[in-house]
């Protein structure tokens, strides 16, 4: 009965809430406009192939590999890792995929990291590629032969004491254990310098317009998040603080939309007021406060202006510039070609983001070996 | 009727390829000569008319033939002369020329005289009507009346007329008499000719008196005619407040200024009197009201710095008047920062946030206006505001700063606020208290009156009398009133050189003044009021106790009509022109 109860549960939290409401690439969301907090992916493309899960019993559990990438309706491994030993510097962020996977519906699972260090972890989910890292949920319901992979961003204090340290992953599925994973951290004693002092850093962008458009419609609020407002300001300070501490520190002013089609477009940070004579007062309140903020989350680098992108030197990249419904579809759409973003609503981290993180990183350690 | 429809149309598409601002037809006449009336009328005649007289198209005009004319004024007043010629046959490209007039040792220039052709415009009939102000319902189609052609416009630019046979036309002549020391005759001739051929000569004296009346700069009577400058940028294709809308704009307001116009009809803040999608051209506003990005409030007067300056300059120099601070719609445009838009905010009198965001602009406005040493002349105006509205705006305003002037114009007199209003306009078919005029001059306050829809007559509608624009002034004397306002003066809807009906207004009840700077019967016969008020002003501080009271019996008649029940529908005011001069007369007396 119970289980009859969680399945209507599962299929009630299913039924479509949001009327409809489509992507940017024209499905159906089945759900509100730009979910922040709850959401539900979308239908996986691939269904999942019998035969391939004929043989997985109970809910499995391994360490999987932070470069790879799993199918969600695929079995993930067959060869079980239970162990995983991880070398860190002092100040670096190390990185580790888990996985959890099952043949039958496994409801309610939950996983705790024990571990002597903080770290950002989440649910990776699809969209349909595995790219958001979902640090919301506390937990997920697994569907029947799907794979569930967890991320975990283990960031180890600068001022760690080296040696070797022990912790692990306990994964249920309810009030059921269904598996521990081991972990291993040995820590260096050199020191990853301090991301003000990174090299090769790449210029990303980030686009303050998809946080006011995305944000506009909160789960938590009724009221319109103003573009500029002070709410507007606190959306966006987690998303710029995990950029900066990635070691960008420029500050970006965009003059135009940058020649980019975007779904939130780049605007000129200064204003014109065009009098009704022809002249033009000029306002620059919006790059000020802009400036303001981001010094106060930590970039402390050159103010640069952008007019097109192809006055930067190097690779470019976009911070935040989401598609419509980012969540559920990362893909950009036709109108919006130019969409692209390595963080998302809610400031959860994209697993290309957290390999960006790791590349820096080495390149950081590369250089200090030298 | 469809003719009718059809005529005006294809008269209205025949303007359009011209250029109304030097040179057009006027509407096809479709009333046709009385035979009969034309039977003992031979040739082509000339004769000095009646300035109390609109001459009709067809008519015979009805005087005593005269080729002489005596006009006798002031110095520096400027006095009127319609003259009119009439011909049974047809009678190609008449013309007329005014001469220099010369006096003794001066002369008075033909070019310092505004002469034209008197042109007939489009208008209802008179019907009998109990509310003044709607044709029945709004709306309502004009060609619903029986209409007419009237003689109106006075047309400088109209160099000839192709008189048809059995027609008449008017000429009017307005001429300053020079504020020099020359006390005496200036002669001087109107010749009127076809082509070559020179048909007949009249012949004007002007007679200068001892009096002088001052520039109108100086005059005390307080005429607030509401301009709307946006109206004349509309007709004129112009952008308003580009350098064009400056060179189009001026001549109106010099002429308003010549007139005697005290206040700047100034708006501060967008749409104060509502959006009206089929209206001549709503208001803009000068001043752009800004909100930063932090949530402060900032006003840029840019545009309203510069419009001040050029109406002064065009000599409106006695009042700024700001619409308004309780728009109908209680909603404030404003440039919002953070969006880089324009955005609108509700803020209801009677709220706390509307007193916030008010004493700001106060204080701010007040600031502005007396860095450019304007405070004393500027004026929040209110345009028949609810007595709530206005006793919170009032405290509001007067709260952030006690000085500031405001100025009010309403249909019902409200003692509540009537200490804290420095320009009372009162619609004029109700009365101040008795003695509260006087009292608020003495505390240096206008109290004046305002015409528009209620009454009938007098008023100046394109098919009132001439007479009824002048009686204006002697209402306002009599009264006590300090002068006169009125809220519409070259508000112009379709092209009134050719129809001035529209919608649910009488003919006339939108302009005085025509596109073109063209005046009309109706300003010039305004103006003429205005100085006698002037006139009996000067006259009574150096006048006898006789000579007073002589004066004074002349306005009786003009008391009399105030006690009159219906007072603003009386059709017997045959008094009017035979009192106006009279008092003329008076005031000629050294």
């Amino acid at each position: 009965m119970k289980r009859l109860i969680n399945i209507l549960l599962i299929f009630a939290c299913a039924m479509p809430l949001g009327g409809q409401n489509r992507t940017q690439n024209g499905a159906l969301t089945g759900q509100k406009k730009y979910p922040l907090l709850n959401y539900f992916e979308l239908a996986c493309p691939a269904p999942a192939v019998v035969s391939e899960w004929k043989d997985v019993k109970g809910v499995r559990i391994s360490w999987g590999c932070v470069d790879s990438s799993y199918a969600k309706t695929s079995v993930p491994v067959s060869k079980v890792v239970k162990a995983l030993r991880l070398d860190a510097w002092r100040g670096e962020t190390v990185m580790a995929q888990a996985l959890v996977w099952s043949k039958k519906a496994a409801p309610d699972i939950t996983f705790s990291l024990d571990c002597p260090f903080p770290a950002e972890t989440g649910f990776v989910r699809y969209n349909p590629d595995p790219d958001v890292i979902d640090t919301f949920p506390q937990s997920l319901d697994l569907q029947p032969m799907t794979c569930q992979p967890l991320w975990f961003a283990i960031e180890i204090p600068r001022d760690a004491a080296p040696g070797t340290y022990k912790g692990k992953v306990t994964v249920r599925s309810g009030a059921t254990v269904a598996g521990v994973l081991t972990l291993t951290v040995l820590v260096d004693s050199r020191v990853l310098p301090d991301p003000s002092q990174w090299k090769n850093v790449p210029d990303i962008i980030p686009n303050p317009w998809s946080v006011a458009r995305y944000y506009h419609i909160a789960e938590w609020k009724t009221e319109y998040t103003e573009a500029w407002s002070p709410e507007h300001f606190e959306n966006m300070r987690p998303l710029m603080e995990r950029l900066s501490s990635a070691g960008m520190r420029k500050i970006y002013i965009p003059e135009s939309d940058l020649g980019m089609k975007t779904t939130d477009a780049y605007r000129p940070m200064v204003v014109w007021l065009d009098r009704l004579d022809g002249t033009s007062a000029e306002y620059s309140d919006v790059r000020d406060a802009w400036i303001a903020f981001l010094r106060s989350c930590g970039f402390d680098g050159d103010i640069v202006i952008l007019n097109g992108v192809k006055n930067l030197l190097g690779q470019v990249l976009q911070y935040n510039s989401w598609p419509a419904e980012v969540l559920l579809d990362g893909r950009a759409s036709s109108a919006h070609p130019d969409d692209a973003f390595l963080v998302y609503p809610g400031n959860r981290p994209s697993v290309r983001w957290m390999l960006l993180l790791r590349g820096l990183q080495q390149q950081q350690k590369l250089a200090e070996s030298k | 009727m469809t003719t009718l429809v059809l005529l005006s149309v294809a008269g209205m598409f025949l303007a359009r390829s011209q250029d109304k601002y030097r040179n057009y037809d006027e509407l096809v006449f479709w009333e046709r000569p009385d035979v009969v009336e034309w039977a003992s009328v031979r040739g082509f005649n000339a004769s000095w008319g009646s300035v109390d007289s609109r001459y009709a198209r067809h008519g015979v005009p009805a005087l005593k033939k005269s080729r002489d004319l005596l006009l006798e004024g002031w110095r520096g007043e400027k006095v009127f002369a319609q003259a009119v010629v009439w011909t049974k046959e047809a009678a190609p490209d008449v013309r007329f020329e005014l001469s220099d007039l010369a006096g003794k040792g001066c002369v008075l220039r033909a070019s310092d005289c505004e002469a034209g052709f008197v042109r007939y415009t489009k208008t209802e009939k008179l019907p009998v009507i109990t509310d003044g102000c709607y044709h029945g319902y709004m709306n309502e189609a004009p060609w619903q009346y029986d209409s007419t052609m009237v003689a109106d416009c006075i047309d400088p630019f109209m160099a000839a007329d192709d008189m048809p046979a059995m027609s008449a036309r008017g000429i009017w002549l307005s001429i300053p008499i020079p504020a020099n020391d020359y006390v005496g005759d200036y002669k001087g001739l109107l010749r009127i000719s076809a082509g070559e051929k020179e048909l007949a000569v009249l012949r004007l004296t002007v007679r200068s008196g001892r009096r002088v009346l001052p520039p109108p700069a100086e005059w005390h009577y307080h005429l607030d005619l509401w301009q709307n400058v946006f109206s004349i940028a509309r007709d004129y294709g112009v952008k308003p407040f580009s350098d064009d809308f400056y060179t189009v704009v001026r001549p109106y307001l010099q002429r308003l200024a010549s007139a005697g116009q005290k206040a700047i009809t100034a708006p501060i803040l967008h749409a104060p009197w509502g959006e009206n999608p089929g209206s001549a051209g709503n208001f803009l506003s000068l001043i752009t009201w800004v909100k930063r990005l932090d949530g402060s409030w900032e006003f840029d007067y840019t545009v309203f710095d510069r419009y001040i300056r050029f109406a002064m300059d065009c000599g409106i120099t006695g009042q700024i008047s700001c619409y308004t601070l309780a728009p109908w719609s209680y909603s404030y445009r404003y440039f919002d920062v953070a969006s880089a838009s324009f955005k609108n905010i509700i803020l209801r009198p009677e709220n706390k946030d509307c007193e916030q965001v008010l004493s700001l602009f106060i204080k701010d406005f007040a600031a502005h206006l007396r860095r450019n040493g304007w405070f004393g002349k500027a004026a929040i105006a209110f345009d028949e505001r609810p007595l709530e509205d206005m006793k919170n705006i009032i405290r509001i305003i007067h709260d952030a700063e006690p000085e500031f002037k405001i100025s009010q114009a309403g249909f019902e007199y409200m003692p509540e606020i009537d200490a804290s209003v420095y320009d009372y306009s009162l619609a004029s078919y109700k009365d101040f208290p008795e003695g509260r005029t006087d009292a608020r001059r003495s505390e240096g306050k206008k109290s004046t009156y305002y015409i528009c829809c209620p009454e009938i007559r007098p008023n100046r509608y394109v098919f009132s009398e001439p007479w009824e624009s002048a009686y204006i002034a002697y209402n306002m004397a009599v009264r006590g009133a300090d002068g006169f306002l009125c809220w519409a003066v070259f508000h112009w809807m379709g092209n009134p050189l050719l129809d001035a009906r529209w919608s649910n207004y009488w003919s006339g009840e939108l302009f005085m003044l025509y596109p073109g700077n063209r005046s009309s019967v109706r300003f010039e016969r305004l103006v003429d009021g205005i100085q006698d008020y002037e006139k009996m002003r000067i006259f009574r501080q150096t006048a006898t106790p006789e000579q007073i009271r002589r004066l004074d019996a002349a306005l009786d008649p003009f008391r009399a009509t105030l006690k009159v029940k219906d007072r603003y529908n009386i059709e017997n005011r045959s008094y009017v022109p035979v009192s106006i001069a009279e008092v003329k007369k008076i005031l000629l007396e050294k």
